[in-house]
């Protein structure tokens, strides 16, 4: 096999495996981050749902 | 058929989940900046994945292993060209901090800002047009894709496409950008499942090694090396080199997750962490072609030959899996764009000419109306236009319409005091004549002159829109400095959130 055919190989290997391993992490710690998002979102709607309340 | 019943199920469930998840998105919008820009609480893993799941649908698979099925290893530069790209942006925060820390929605908006309303205006036209225009693909390559992978046939790929289209623009235009986030992520997940199974598959299938040897049977070196592969060169390197960086930082549908983002540095964040994921998920799908290639030679379509193949070694039930992570990758994709794009319309192109100001209701409205506009314009595109070039180069010449100008104005207007009003109209006027001619001149390729066919080709073409551009903004300024003194901008001092109590 010609040294650039290995040369794509290992730079295949390298990017596949980076991408697998981001994606890993990027799913682990995105799930805490909409679920803060989401919360946020909750307590700022409920908290205008009172406002309309007393105003009215 | 390559789908049997438990593929079907699968895909089913998959679909009426995404749905309902966008549909219950809608309690989340209370504001304009909620519908547009959730609300710009998005933190650095929830945006990448965001950003990541809208950059990677079945139009990049198609025509990223459409490079692979053509050029062999050759292509796999591109990766190595867009990771620097991102990384570029996402070590430096390269405009995308810039433009944050001005809190814009859209990027016409900076025009507005540091030039005038009208270049506001043609700004967001051209970025319209460009964008809807490189959109205007990707409902067709889906269709493709689907119909050969579940062996359906290309008679199927219209109702595909209807239903697909149906299905986004639904949850898109009622949701905004908070359902656009909460199911890229859900499709995040998938999409990166499929893609997982599909390269297990194809390397199960085809090893590395007969890959390598039939790339060099049929292409010789230039399967290997880009500088001496006829489609690539030195000047689509160097085109893409600039264009990467470009469409990067000023791609409306990715920027607006940067926009979305906690802070400046969380934007920059988010182009950091998917930058490293860059190279990868160019050089998947690239295997994937190779792996075509290898599997039945180089006489079959190159847009159906990687769908074919996933559609006969992928197995009935993991199927199923795979086509719905790849239904996740282009709905998040086109969920993105057709808030981006329908965005830039609303508050830039339409607004701007009525003689009242837009309600937050109304500009939300009117985006929703313009997005489904945009949906059907899709269908009729992808239906009856044919390419002039690969899928690839198509799609970066597209953007070039509206990336080289808009690159020229962003860059100068952030970064350069002397940039001004006539440079601006000059940068964005001239990035958009090569690209335009290139349309234009290759439907009548055979009746022009020796001397204008370096139009047609699309790399000079791609190369010359960002020369043109940048040039177009130095002189226009230099020349005008007097008479049209630049505007000077004075960013807000500090750009921390309201805290939460």
């Amino acid at each position: 096999m010609p040294t650039i055919s290995i040369f794509w190989m290992v730079m295949y290997g390298v990017a596949t495996l980076t991408f697998f391993s981001v994606a890993a992490v990027i799913t682990v710690v995105g799930i805490q981050d909409l679920k803060s998002l989401l919360s946020r979102a909750n307590r700022k709607g409920s908290r205008r749902e009172n406002d309309t309340k007393k105003n009215s | 058929m390559n789908f049997h019943l438990l593929d079907w199920i699968i895909l089913v469930v998959y679909l009426t989940g995404t749905v309902f998840v966008g549909l219950t998105a809608r309690k989340y919008v209370e504001s304009m900046e909620g519908y547009f820009v959730a609300g710009r609480k998005v933190k650095v893993a929830l945006g990448s994945a965001t950003l990541i799941a809208t950059e990677i649908g079945i139009v990049t698979f198609m025509n990223l292993s459409q490079l692979g099925y053509l050029t062999g290893f050759a292509c796999f530069l591109l990766g190595i060209i867009g990771f620097f790209g991102y990384m570029v942006i996402g070590k430096t925060g390269f405009i995308v901090a810039g433009l944050r820390r001005l809190r814009v929605i859209t990027i016409p908006e900076f025009y507005e800002m540091r030039f005038n309303k009208s270049v506001r205006w043609l700004g967001g036209i051209l970025l319209f047009l460009g964008g809807v225009l490189n959109m205007g693909v990707f409902l067709k390559f889906d269709g493709i894709f689907l119909t050969e992978t579940m062996g359906l046939g290309l008679q199927a790929k219209t109702a595909v496409m209807v239903v697909m289209l149906i299905i986004v623009v639904s949850y898109t235009v009622l949701g905004g950008m908070f359902s656009v986030v909460i199911t890229d992520f859900v499709q995040f997940v998938i999409l990166a499942f499929g893609m997982l199974i599909a390269t297990v598959f194809v390397l199960l299938k085809v090893n590395f090694t007969s890959m390598a040897n039939v790339v060099i049977h049929q292409y010789g070196s230039q399967g290997m090396n880009p500088i001496i592969n006829p489609t690539f060169g030195w000047i689509f390197i160097i085109w893409n080199v600039i264009g990467s960086v470009a469409l990067s930082a000023l791609n409306q549908p990715a920027v607006s997750k940067s926009f979305a983002s906690e802070s400046p540095e969380v934007g920059r964040k988010v182009f950091l962490y998917t930058g490293l994921t860059l190279a990868g998920r160019y050089m998947i799908p690239m295997l994937w072609g190779v792996a075509a290639l290898a599997l039945f030679g180089p006489k079959i379509n190159s847009l159906v030959a990687m769908p074919r193949l996933l559609g006969s070694i992928v197995p009935s039930g993991v199927l199923g899996l795979m086509v719905a992570g790849m239904l996740a990758a282009s709905m998040s994709t086109y969920s993105a764009y057709l808030l981006a794009w329908s965005t830039v319309a609303t508050r830039d192109v339409i607004s701007p000419l009525l003689k009242f100001k837009l309600s937050d209701k109304q500009n939300v409205t009117m985006t929703r109306v313009i997005a489904t506009i945009i949906g059907i314009f899709m269908l009729v595109f992808g239906l009856f236009y044919q390419l002039p070039s690969t899928a690839y180069q198509y799609l970066a010449l597209t953007g070039a319409i509206y990336a080289a100008g808009a690159f020229a104005c962003v860059t100068g207007g952030l970064y350069w005091k002397k940039a001004n009003v006539v440079g601006a109209y000059a940068g964005l006027g001239a990035g958009v004549l090569a690209p335009a001619a290139f349309l234009i001149l290759t439907q009548m390729k055979d009746t022009l002159p020796k001397e204008l066919l370096f139009l047609v080709n699309v790399n000079v073409s791609g190369l010359l829109s960002f020369v043109l551009a940048a040039a177009g903004m130095i002189v226009g300024s230099l020349v005008s400095q007097k008479k049209f003194a630049p505007v000077v901008l004075v960013p807000p001092a500090d750009e921390t959130e309201p805290v939460e109590k």
